[in-house]
């Protein structure tokens, strides 16, 4: 058995309250096989969801403590019938580098190799890339024969104009496979940026492609969002921008393939009176029996 | 025997510690007065670092529930002698010997609690929750609303882990100085089978904005939100009238900005330590500030009830 790590993400503009919207993410499980669900991460476009300091003047940011949700089974119900706070949720503390941890091992086998692109330069809200940066992403890895420590690197050769798409290999080179723990990321966006994306193309996107070449990331549709709210949507997978729910199979979060996850999100009445854009990550393994 | 049910159980006492003088906690209020076993856990302080005691300059020290470094701490057996050989400072006999999670988003985000045994909630009971606001520091408080609770659990049906969640929040405003329950629509188990809770997250409601060379600043305070938590039937887990600071319950936690390491302190039990019945946990504390110290310290241990 292989764990193909996945992000779904999604976004919705949520209106003022009452108003409720509700993203549904659908089960990746095919057959009698499982996604395992890892955690839950929800962060509002241009809110300071983030650990830097801000150096301009936050409007209404006590209105973010009072966005709301409810999460649960499609069709099954939710855990809770009210609403809460979304803070009341997070249980996992963002870490202070881009890092994701698997929930479960991916296995590497000798001659395959990951693939990854990468949006150089990048610009996030007002913090741009330093033009000197060249973006790169490390995988933990254990050799299954001798359970040698490896690590896999790779990272963008000479420094891009802005816009740029690298282009990054991580191939297993030994004869034997290899366990995958754990990836991180340097110099492809600003970790502390506030996610509020300038216009296209200058913002930071990311993907891992499987030696069978299926995508890591994915994200649903979002019609009524902007270009720039789009943009978002590609970057800061790998580690978000604020602090999760932690899911798990010790919990019980296993997704067989007919089940949907679905959260339902909705503004206090109180809050800032606007429409406000909420992105939806969830992430997890999903079982792959042949691979 | 009976088959054991395991507990938990904070007791919960505020102390004020008067300049360079030296405060011996009346042990009865960390006295173990059930017929049951204790396991201590944890000895957790928090508290409001005063003006002249902050390591840094930075008055946002002040507010993040932290305690003064200059007092010394002894901890034993009532009566029996202390555990520490000599008196210990703040950051080193509490100094925190596990990891702490990172609180900060502009969400607000809960403390977290994690439970050393799961605790089964039987179906058609549930939890009782209050929560109480308390300024704790003068600078000024945006917003103090919506405490929230979330308990996270599992049910076992035919095995499988079905995940199952308890949570309450009040929905508005809680005035300073007041206690309000939480709404209990999602406090209360209606399924068929007993809600085994495994975490208790608590939010503490407020964000406090402190402003200095042009940072504006976002401080989830861990001593200025208190709550009362009780299962509706059967032993309580906190069981004296009066709720304990979100610090206290969780002390494995710290708030973002707290650059001076000033957050909630904890003194974690070794492994298999016991309170039996009629013994009592005795704290010294001595004050080498200028200033009084007012410091909330709380005990927790897993009460083996049968």
């Amino acid at each position: 058995m292989n764990y193909l790590p996945f992000v779904r993400r999604a976004a919705v503009s949520l209106p003022v309250h009452p108003a409720r919207r509700a993203v549904t993410i659908p089960s990746m499980a095919v057959g009698p096989n499982r996604a395992i669900l890892q955690d839950l991460e929800i962060f509002e476009h241009g809110a300071v969801n983030y650990y830097k300091p801000n150096d301009t003047v936050p409007n209404g940011q006590t209105a973010r403590a009072r966005l709301m949700m409810r999460y649960g089974w499609e069709k099954k119900g939710f855990l809770t019938e009210a609403f809460h706070p979304v803070g009341a949720y997070l249980n996992i503390g963002r870490p202070f580098v881009p890092v994701w941890k698997f929930e479960r091992p991916f296995r590497l086998n000798p001659g395959e190799a990951l693939t990854a692109t990468i949006l150089a330069g990048g610009a996030y809200n007002i913090v741009t890339m330093p033009a000197e940066s060249t973006p790169g992403l490390m995988f933990n890895a254990v050799r299954v024969k001798d359970t040698q420590p490896k690590i896999l690197y790779d990272v963008s050769r000479s420094v891009d104009a802005t816009g740029t798409v690298n282009s990054l290999e991580f191939r297993c080179d030994a004869d034997s496979p290899m366990f995958l723990y754990s990836v991180t990321a340097h110099d492809w966006y600003e970790y502390n940026a506030i996610p509020t994306a300038a216009a296209a193309p200058t913002c930071s996107e990311l993907q891992i492609f499987s030696p069978g070449g299926r995508e890591w990331f994915h994200y649903e549709s979002a019609p009524t969002l902007t270009a720039a709210q789009l943009n978002v949507i590609k970057g800061a997978w790998l580690e978000g921008y604020c602090d999760k729910v932690d899911l798990g199979e010790q919990s019980g979060w296993v997704m067989e393939n007919h089940e949907s996850f679905i959260v339902e999100l909705m503004q206090q009445d109180e809050s800032q009176g606007s429409t406000v854009v909420v992105f939806v990550t969830l992430r997890g393994v999903l079982e792959m029996p042949n691979d | 025997m009976g088959k054991i049910q395991y507990t938990p159980r904070w007791l919960h006492k505020t102390v004020t510690i008067e300049s360079s003088s030296e405060l011996r906690v009346d042990a009865t209020n960390f006295a173990n007065r059930d017929p049951w076993d204790w396991q201590l856990k944890f000895l957790s302080v928090v508290g409001t670092v005063t003006a002249d005691d902050t390591a840094g300059t930075y008055d946002f020290d002040q507010i993040v529930g932290g305690v003064a470094r200059r007092l010394k701490f002894n901890i034993g057996y009532s009566q029996k002698g202390d555990i520490n050989l000599s008196p210990a400072m703040t950051d080193v006999v509490l100094g925190c010997n596990r990891r702490q999670r990172q609180c900060y988003s502009a969400f607000d985000s809960a403390l977290r609690f994690d439970f050393p045994i799961p605790f089964p909630i039987p179906p058609d009971t549930g939890i009782n929750a209050e929560a109480r606001f308390d300024l704790q520091a003068s600078d000024s408080i945006l917003g103090n609303e919506y405490p929230a609770l979330v308990l996270n659990g599992y049910h076992k049906i035919d095995g499988r882990m079905i995940p199952a969640q308890l949570a309450g929040h009040y929905d508005g405003l809680v005035p300073l100085g007041t206690t309000m329950a939480l709404q209990d629509a999602d406090l209360w188990n209606d399924g068929e089978h007993d809600l085994y809770v495994t975490q208790m997250l608590l939010q503490p409601g407020q964000l406090t904005t402190y402003t200095e060379d042009d940072y504006t600043q976002f401080l989830p305070q861990l001593n200025g939100m208190s709550w009362r938590v009780n299962p509706s039937t059967g032993t309580p887990w906190m069981p004296r009238p009066e709720s304990i600071p979100a610090g206290n319950i969780a002390p494995y936690n710290r708030a973002m900005y707290d650059w001076y390491d000033e957050s909630p302190r904890v003194y974690t039990f070794p492994e298999e330590t016991r309170l039996r019945p009629d013994q009592r946990v005795g704290i010294k504390i001595e004050n080498l500030s200028s200033s009084d110290q007012v410091v909330d310290i709380c005990l927790f241990g897993i009460m083996e009830v049968q």
